[in-house]
Order: C-alpha cells, then sequence, then structure tokens
C-alpha cells in the first residue's frame, strides 16, 4: 500500500519531467528556428533548400527527441496518475493543478506563435486552390479559438477535475479581469486591422492574423504572469 | 413619520421623472435618425445630422436638470436614476456607433467618428466611473454592476472571436467584402455586450424607484 505522500512525490516528479520535456523540445525548436534564420540572414539560403541539409536536421531533431524522452521518461510515471483524481490527492495538489494550467497556456502560447506568418499563405491557397487548403485554415482558426476560449471562460468545461479546481474566488477575479484586457484587445487589434485595410488593403490579411493571435496571447500572458505573480506555490 | 415617507417618494417620483422625460425624448429623436437614415435617400444625411446632434444635445440637458442638491436629499433614489440613465445611455452610444458603421464604406471622416463613438461606448462599458464624476463612480461601481459588466465584456469577447472567424471566412471567399465585414463585425463587438448589459441590468431588477 503506498502512502499519499508517495503518490503526491510520484505525481510532482512526473510533472516536473513532463515540465522538462516541454522546455527541451522548445529549446530544440528555437535552436532549429535560429539555424535557419542564420542560413537566411548570411545569404546560404540555397543551403536550406539541399536534401542534404534537410536530413541531417532531421536526424539531428529525431535523436535530440529520442535523448529527451530516454533521459526525462524515466521519471514520468503514468501508473501515479490513476490516483490523481481522488479527492483527498486532488486537495492536496490544487497548486500542481494551476501550475499545469499555467504550462498549458504557455505552450498554446509557444504552439500558436507561427499563426501570424502562415495565415496570409493559408488564405491565398485556400483561394486559389480550395479544398485541402481551405481544410488546413479551418483546422488552424478553431485551435486558435478553442484557445482563446480556454483563456477567457476557463477550462472547467473541459474536465470535471479542473472544474472543481480551478474555480475559487481569487482565479474567478483573475479571469474577470483577464476577460477586461482580453476584450480591449481584441477591440483594439480589430480597430487596427480596419485601419489597416482602410489605408493598406495588401495588408489585411496579416493584420487579420496578428488580430486573431494578440486576441489571445495578450490576456493568457497577462494571466500566466498575475496568476505566478499571486505565488500560491509557497 | 407616515407623511414624511410619503412626501420623500413623491419629490423621488419628481427627480425621476423630470430626468426621464429628457433622456427618453433624446434616445426617441436618435432611433428616429437611424430609421430615417435608412429609409430617406442620401441626400437628407445633413438633416439627420443635424437630428443626431440635437438628440445628444438634449441627453446632455437631461444630465444637468438633477442638480447636486436633488442628489444629497435623495440618494437612493439619485442612485438607481444614475443606474438607469446608464442603460439610456449605453443604448443612445449604440445608436450613434450604428450611425458611424453605417456610412463607414464611403466617407473618410465618419469611420472615425464611428471609432470615436466606439471607444466612447467601450470605456463606458469597461469602466463608467472614467467617463463621468466621483459620484458616477459611487453609483456605478458596486459589486453587482461590475459582474455584470464581467460577463457583458465575456460575451462580448466571443462575439469578437466569432466575428474574426467569420471575417477570415469572408477574405477567403469574397475579398473584395472584408472590409464591410470587418466594420459591421466590430460594430458587433460593442453592440452585443452593451445589449447583453442592459438586459442584464434590467433583469437584475434593482429598482427602488416607480
Amino acid at each position: 500500500m503506498t502512502s499519499d505522500d508517495e503518490i503526491i512525490a510520484k505525481l510532482d516528479a512526473s510533472d516536473r519531467a513532463v515540465t522538462r520535456m516541454i522546455l527541451a523540445l522548445a529549446g530544440a525548436v528555437l535552436l532549429l528556428v535560429a539555424i535557419y534564420a542564420a542560413a537566411y540572414f548570411t545569404g546560404e539560403s540555397a543551403l536550406l533548400q539541399s536534401e542534404g541539409f534537410q536530413f541531417a536536421i532531421a536526424v539531428l531533431f529525431a535523436a535530440g527527441v529520442v535523448i529527451v524522452i530516454a533521459r526525462f521518461g524515466r521519471k514520468y510515471r503514468p501508473d501515479a496518475y490513476s490516483d490523481a483524481s481522488d479527492p483527498r490527492i486532488v486537495r492536496r495538489r490544487i497548486d500542481a493543478h494551476h501550475r499545469y494550467w499555467r504550462w498549458s497556456l504557455v505552450s498554446g502560447l509557444v504552439a500558436t506563435s507561427t499563426w501570424g506568418l502562415n495565415f496570409n499563405n493559408l488564405v491565398r491557397f485556400a483561394r486559389e486552390d480550395g479544398g485541402l487548403a481551405l481544410v488546413a485554415s479551418g483546422i488552424m482558426i478553431s485551435i486558435m479559438a478553442l484557445f482563446s476560449v480556454l483563456t477567457i471562460i476557463g477550462p472547467g468545461w473541459f474536465s470535471r477535475e479542473l472544474h472543481a479546481i480551478l474555480n475559487d474566488e481569487f482565479i474567478r477575479d483573475l479571469r474577470a479581469r483577464t476577460v477586461r484586457l482580453g476584450y480591449l484587445t481584441m477591440m483594439a487589434a480589430m480597430a487596427a486591422a480596419l485601419l489597416t485595410a482602410i489605408w493598406r488593403p495588401d495588408l489585411a490579411l496579416p493584420a487579420l492574423a496578428w488580430a486573431f493571435y494578440a486576441g489571445f496571447a495578450i490576456p493568457a500572458l497577462y494571466y500566466v504572469i498575475a496568476d505566478w505573480q499571486a505565488s500560491r506555490d509557497g | 413619520m407616515t407623511g414624511e415617507f410619503e412626501r420623500e417618494d413623491a419629490e423621488a417620483e419628481r427627480l425621476v421623472r423630470i430626468s426621464f422625460f429628457w433622456q427618453w425624448l433624446g434616445l426617441g429623436l436618435l432611433i428616429a435618425g437611424q430609421v430615417l437614415r435608412f429609409v430617406l435617400p442620401d441626400e437628407y444625411i445633413p438633416a439627420e445630422c443635424v437630428l443626431v446632434l440635437i438628440a445628444v444635445g438634449i441627453t446632455f440637458y437631461s444630465i444637468s436638470k438633477v442638480t447636486d442638491a436633488d442628489a444629497a436629499a435623495y440618494p437612493r433614489q439619485h442612485r438607481d436614476v444614475q443606474q438607469k440613465r446608464f442603460r439610456v445611455s449605453l443604448v443612445a452610444m449604440l445608436m450613434l456607433g450604428s450611425f458611424g458603421a453605417g456610412e463607414l464604406a464611403r466617407l473618410p471622416v465618419p469611420p472615425a467618428l464611428d471609432l470615436v463613438m466606439l471607444w466612447y461606448g467601450l470605456t463606458m462599458l469597461l469602466v463608467p466611473a472614467f467617463c463621468f464624476t466621483y459620484g458616477v463612480k459611487r453609483d456605478l461601481d458596486e459589486e453587482i454592476n461590475r459582474i455584470l459588466r464581467t460577463k457583458a465584456l465575456r460575451l462580448g469577447y466571443v462575439t469578437l472571436l466569432l466575428v474574426l472567424v467569420a471575417v477570415a471566412v469572408v477574405a477567403a471567399i469574397r475579398p473584395a467584402a472584408l472590409m464591410i465585414a470587418l466594420a459591421w463585425g466590430l460594430f458587433a463587438g460593442i453592440a452585443v455586450p452593451i445589449l447583453a448589459y442592459v438586459v442584464l441590468d434590467w433583469l437584475s431588477d434593482r429598482g427602488e424607484t416607480p
């Protein structure tokens, strides 16, 4: 029979392992972007097109993923999660759930950060080709809208456990502030998109895409920082 | 004691009546201007603008009808009047905003007017106290009001999100209609939360005066 303390220690270690895996993979993506940017700005962009370079990058990235999972995966304990939703455990791991939710928002921010760059091409492809490109842009728009709704309304409707935990007075107050800032951001971004459409119609689509991203990113960042500053983690 | 209360009620009723007669007159003129805008041809636009300006003037005149002495003598009724007046002002701002939004595609000046009006309505919804005096802040910045505003803003955020999705669809299918979709989307982003706030505030029924 495992004691509660042991279960909680396992769950915490598991959460830390996941966080480190996310950090390592985000670092690898940043490194990749840096390599590409360096090749682009030093005029070696022909290198980016070569098959050998792309193969090398793919092998390096796959090796990185394997190393990260081998290094941190041992600490990841799926068996511990069978007790995670038990009320006596949940009560002692409220801070961990808040942390988990903050990390989810930050991951969403990173995952959708290339959105503004891709949106223009997607809409252009959708106009020219239709079909698959329209489906792809539809999926991207849905993901962005889902993240925005999760930020503003909260993840409570997503799972019963999160609804029970992320629903106290403090977090509701924090979310009300986030809503206010989010609405203001959205309004300002849409007004900016409208003014852009009036003066530079060719830039209307990128402006629209950045309005999408700002409407999610600014309130999410505000929430993450305010929740982290409130420092309930002890 | 009873007589005193009756006198107070009568005085409060007079206060509410003189405040709301002019307020509703202004709102009625604004609505009439809107209806005429859609019914009459474009040559009548200056006349409609004059009508709207008169309506705005009457609205501001109605605010000055209730003096500080009245507010000090009947604080409870005065608070109620302020809350009701805030609702009417929001609808009036909505009318002015739609007046600009209808003109948006044509002229350079109405878009600017429209943005100013929308911004004004927005600040009223965010922090009504920001726009007026300390008395308004005292009367309008209570718990229920703040919760109602938060609900309205949450609905407004979701509306803007849906509007953005709709605008993206319009951009993919009919690029020529992008700007008019953005203009009406922006207007929907202010109209939906304001109407939601007005309805919620009216439903919460805190009215103590007749």
